[in-house]
């Protein structure tokens, strides 16, 4: 079970990450503080939704194996925020 | 043997009645076939089913009821109209990811899949991605089988290897299969019903279609 919740939370990574650089990268100077909390928070919302739009069919491939939706959305929101608050105090510890 | 049982399911959407008090119950071993028009509500019973879609029902599986069957692991599994394997899997990954390491090996030692077991599903053709969904879920440990359409968009040959492998899968499983195709879905089933006007329709062989609209007569 655990390595297909990782599979699905890897299929989001690209979004979540493309999304969240470019607003880091926008605000520059907040650069350490705007890219894992974008992780954390917009970027994974906007990565789950986009799958709820345009791979819809996918979730059939975790449900089969008797995953829910809530599930995968829950999993992902988790990892993205040990994720981002790793990330949040390395740059942080870097940056200042 | 297992032994699933499907009643009282009625869906409406909006004002239209798509299901009215469909029954049916069928047992692992048995392979059961669905047919009816395009809009009839075949895909609709199959999501109401597998728990993907909310209705009026009652499901029961070896006398325990389920709301939702698909949340009970190795329980149910469904294949929808549309691909489900996500494209940026290999073939091989797929199979690792559902079946373990050791029987994957096996699995992938077929055919049609081996010489494509490297490659991203994404890249195969419909047949060949219809095939693979098909053969996983029936080696997945799920007693109840949902497929829908499995001979859709699949030349002659490939709809003659998946009923090979539906075939040889069944004594295992309960299989739920509705397709367009009447005639092949007619050679590989013990029992075989028409959704017409919401409601199930028993059907024993050509006759009864012609009798109930689904083909011409003659």
């Amino acid at each position: 079970m655990i390595r297909l919740l990782f599979t699905f939370y890897r299929s989001t990574l690209s979004l979540n990450w493309g999304f969240s650089l470019a607003c880091a990268i926008l605000v520059f100077v907040q650069f350490p503080k705007v890219l894992p909390i974008s992780l954390m928070t917009a970027g994974s919302l906007l990565s789950f939704y986009y799958k709820n739009l345009s791979r819809k069919g996918d979730y059939f491939f975790y449900y089969n194996r008797g995953i829910s939706k809530t599930q995968l959305f829950f999993f992902t929101i988790l990892m993205n925020g040990l994720v981002g608050a790793m990330l949040y105090r390395l740059l942080n510890h870097v940056a200042y | 043997m297992s032994h699933i049982e499907v009643d009282s399911v009625q869906k409406h959407f909006d004002e239209r009645s798509i299901l009215t008090d469909i029954y049916l119950q069928w047992r692992t071993g048995e392979v059961i076939g669905l047919l009816g028009r395009n809009g009839s509500g075949k895909s609709t019973l199959m999501q109401i089913i597998f728990g993907t879609l909310d209705a009026q029902k009652f499901i029961r599986i070896d006398g325990k009821v389920y709301e939702t069957p698909y949340k009970t692991k190795d329980l149910i599994a469904y294949l929808p109209q549309h691909d489900f394997v996500p494209k940026h899997l290999s073939v091989k990954q797929a199979a690792r990811l559902y079946l373990g390491k050791t029987k994957a090996e096996r699995f992938l030692d077929d055919v049609i899949l081996k010489p494509l077991s490297g490659n991203k599903t994404g890249a195969l053709s419909g047949g060949e991605v219809r095939y693979l969904e098909i053969k996983l879920l029936l080696n997945t440990p799920s007693k109840f089988i949902l497929l829908d359409e499995p001979f859709s968009g699949v030349s002659p040959v490939m709809v003659e290897e998946i009923q090979k492998l539906i075939l040889e899968k069944s004594p295992e499983k309960g299989i739920l299969l509705s397709d367009h195709d009447y005639r092949n879905v007619l050679k590989i089933t013990n029992r075989c019903f028409l959704i017409y006007q919401g409601s199930m329709k028993q059907i024993s062989g050509k006759a009864d279609l012609v009798r109930w609209g689904y083909i011409l007569g003659g």
